[in-house]
């Protein structure tokens, strides 16, 4: 079932879904999302990667920011993968 | 598309699902094409480095949040002295709730003395594991007390609470079995499931029929089936409700595990956990899990119940085996701190007395306790990690430090500040606590 779904998934869209998407949470919620985020053109470089990072914390740990302030917040992040940084003082 | 395509398109997905690498069955033979420059080229930077791991990439967010947001890290702060109701840090006097120092134990003269006295016997270790390198009289000692207080045959040691419950959970259980467990269940507990290989399912939170109707469907399915449940909740602070689970587990031949972590000194008159609580005899519990670093005052972990059961575990489970023995001074102690339990349940009497006034301090200021019972363990539910982190600050520059708990070690969007109530925390810690948190959370 599955692999008839991803298969269907790659003929249709010319996208590749990781296993790890219908493995752990194979809503039509979290799929489609996904694939509208591929379609769109979000790809997995830095800037993406990032994004994604920012908006899952966010959504775990129930934070409400703007905009602009996860903008900010998605810099900083990228400052510190490019700094290194220190996590117990 | 032709079928050929089609099968040849399945088979790769299916080793891409499964995780396994292309052309697998050839990499062993031609070890050349691995170390050619242009597959070298193909292996992403950050397959090669710490930094560029995805979890600690992860962990960046918080981190520059906490930054931008003048967040101080709550978290690896430096204590100097005995975790109890009261802490020293960087030279300034806190009340303490973030401690398992339930009865008041760690630190007590008389535990201090027998951990010295062990000390000065047998040195700070035990050498190896005690299978190879043998016993120190004071570890069996230990462990025949703790089967004493589940009136059950035998009892094993482990050198961490959290690895009693990997390697038990992980050595006894096999794919063909099924673990089902309460979804706040402890993570060690989860990581024992991973390790056995079995089936893991997981029922909603204190819910018994879920459970029961679970292993009514399922239940043939399985060969060996382990239900587990803690005694107290240690993120919660709700106990589980032990009857009803005794009656499942015998309905449906499947073993019953409770972590009693923190139940231990806590739960039921005299302090001997849930099944005192619930007046149940400790034969009823197929496997009894308790750590030694809360109510006993050491560090470790052990499993309480049948011969067969515990001395199977002493010859094969591999965090015992492959493992250094219990130090004869943590062992000591401990064994010390049983004894005062029993010696002192006045201790159990007033710990109990402080949870219920505790709870009802926060309820009287309309503060979301979620499903706190008034054992020791309180939390304040407060929803959003950073806003928890930042009320926990303002806490500790009023005096008070009690810690952020944030997922994943809860679920998500559930952040709470948890409070660990001592029998040491007095009457004045406990009010002056409640206008503080008026104070900061009054107007919720």
């Amino acid at each position: 079932m599955a692999v008839r779904l991803s298969l269907g998934i790659e003929q249709r869209f010319r996208v590749q879904l990781p296993a790890m998407l219908l493995g752990s949470s194979p809503t039509v919620n979290n799929v489609s999302t996904w694939i509208a985020g591929k379609l769109a053109g979000h790809d997995d470089s830095e800037n993406g990667q990032s994004t994604d990072l920012v908006a899952g914390f966010l959504h775990q740990h129930g934070e409400e920011l703007t905009r602009d302030e996860m903008h900010a917040l998605d810099e900083d992040v990228r400052r510190l993968a490019e700094t290194g940084t220190r996590m117990i003082v | 598309m032709n079928k050929t395509d089609t099968t040849m398109q399945k088979t790769q997905l299916i080793d891409r699902i499964l995780g396994r690498k292309a052309g697998m069955a050839s990499t062993e033979t031609a070890l050349p094409a691995s170390t050619h420059p242009k597959n070298r080229a193909r292996i992403p930077d950050a397959y090669t480095r710490f930094d560029r791991h995805p979890g600690y990439e992860k962990m960046l967010v918080p981190k520059a949040a906490s930054e931008r947001l003048g967040i101080a890290n709550p978290f690896f702060r430096v204590h100097d002295g005995v975790a109890g109701a009261i802490t020293r840090i960087q030279d300034r006097e806190y009340i303490n709730f973030s401690n398992y120092n339930y009865l008041g134990l760690t630190g007590h003269p008389a535990v201090n003395q027998a951990a010295k006295a062990a000390i000065d016997r047998y040195g700070t270790s035990a050498s190896a594991s005690r299978l190879v390198a043998g016993e120190r009289p004071v570890q069996r000692k230990l462990e025949e007390a703790l089967a004493n207080v589940y009136e059950v045959d035998d009892c094993i040691v482990f050198v961490s609470g959290h690895a009693t419950n990997v390697s038990t959970i992980g050595y006894l259980f096999g794919p063909k079995d099924l673990v089902i467990h309460d979804s706040l269940i402890h993570n060690s507990v989860l990581q024992g499931i991973q390790l056995s290989g079995a089936t893991r399912r997981s029922f909603q939170h204190n819910d018994t029929n879920a459970l029961n109707q679970i292993l009514a469907e399922i239940r043939g399915q399985f060969e060996r089936v382990l239900i587990v449940v803690e005694g107290l909740y240690s993120m919660d602070g709700d106990i589980c409700d032990l009857p009803p689970l005794i009656e499942i587990k015998r309905r449906h031949k499947a073993f019953l595990m409770v972590d009693e972590a923190h139940s231990l000194g806590v739960l039921g008159k005299t302090g001997k956990g849930i099944r005192e609580h619930f007046d149940i005899q400790g034969k009823d519990v197929d496997i009894w899990m308790g750590t030694l670093s809360k109510t006993l005052a050491g560090c470790g972990g052990y499993i309480a119940g049948e011969r067969a059961l515990v001395e199977h575990l002493k010859y094969a489970a591999p965090g015992f085996v492959y493992s250094v023995g219990v130090a004869p001074s943590l062992a000591a102690a401990s064994l010390e701190a049983l004894r005062i339990m029993q010696k002192e349940p006045e201790r159990v009497t007033r710990l109990q007395a402080q949870g219920q006034q505790f709870l009802e301090a926060m309820h009287s200021l309309g503060i979301n306790t979620g499903l706190a019972q008034g054992y020791a363990v309180i939390p304040a539910i407060i929803g959003s990690s950073l806003k928890a982190a930042r009320l926990s600050n303002q806490f500790f520059e009023a005096g008070i430090n009690v810690q952020p708990i944030i997922h994943p070690a809860v679920e998500e969007k559930a952040a709470r500040l948890r409070f660990f109530l001592s029998f040491l925390h007095t009457d004045q810690h406990i009010s002056y606590t409640r206008e503080v948190t008026k104070k900061l959370m009054g107007n919720r």
